[in-house]
């Protein structure tokens, strides 16, 4: 059965960006070759690490979702391990109660983001409490 | 005849005042773990879970939290322990 995968990697904030993109595009050609089809790609840049890993400071995260029937997790996995520009990977089945989740981020998340963070937030909290 | 129909009935009625009294499921309430900002709200200064008795979330929801939470830790986007607490 094919599923809606959702894969995180996060490289070495700091190495060069041409090499940062080849290596997006080295992960992207490795996930084709298994027969995976590519849905999205997110490119969220460079970003402080909450903690450092291998004296390392910023990562660049990058999401892509993709259909699979689940035998191409293990090659794809494998490869991230052998690639050391990659410090952190995670692979997820966008299942039904995340996509959910999604849409109401879509649906509520998008004014909170643009206007301060705080006010918003205790207005929920203060909804939830009624 | 009369006395079970009442003894029936009674259990029923009380259950569907329980129904109407459970809180509307409150759909403003939303996470993701690939943002940091999205999941500040339901961890505390010290980078710990806050329970489901303060958050409010439905025991299906804070499961999903649980696991984004752990997901971003994973992937250095919030920190397993804050420092700053002494």
């Amino acid at each position: 059965m094919r599923k809606l995968y959702e894969t995180t990697v996060v490289i070495n904030g700091g190495l060069e960006e041409s090499f940062i993109q080849e290596t997006i595009e080295k992960i992207k050609n490795t996930i084709v070759a298994q027969g995976c089809e590519l849905k999205s790609v997110l490119d969220q840049g460079r970003k402080e690490l909450a903690y450092p890993i291998n004296d390392t400071k910023t990562g660049y995260y990058v999401h892509i979702e993709f259909m699979s029937d689940g035998t191409a997790i293990k090659e794809i996995e494998r490869q991230y391990r052998l690639n050391e520009s990659v410090i952190r990977y995670l692979t997820v089945i966008l299942d039904k109660r995340m996509l959910e989740m999604r849409e109401r981020v879509l649906k509520y998340g998008t004014p909170s983001q643009t206007s301060g963070d705080e006010g918003t937030q205790t207005d929920t909290v203060a909804e939830q409490a009624r | 005849m009369s006395t079970v129909s009442r003894n029936t009935k009674r259990p029923t009625q009380r259950f569907a005042q329980m129904a109407q009294k459970k809180p509307v499921k409150n759909q403003v309430v939303f996470f993701d773990y690939r943002d940091e900002r999205k999941l500040k709200r339901f961890i505390n200064e010290q980078g710990k879970i806050i329970p489901r008795r303060i958050t409010g979330l439905s025991a299906k929801e804070q499961r999903l939290l649980t696991k984004s939470i752990k997901w971003a830790r994973h992937l250095a986007i919030i920190p397993f322990v804050s420092d700053e607490v002494r």
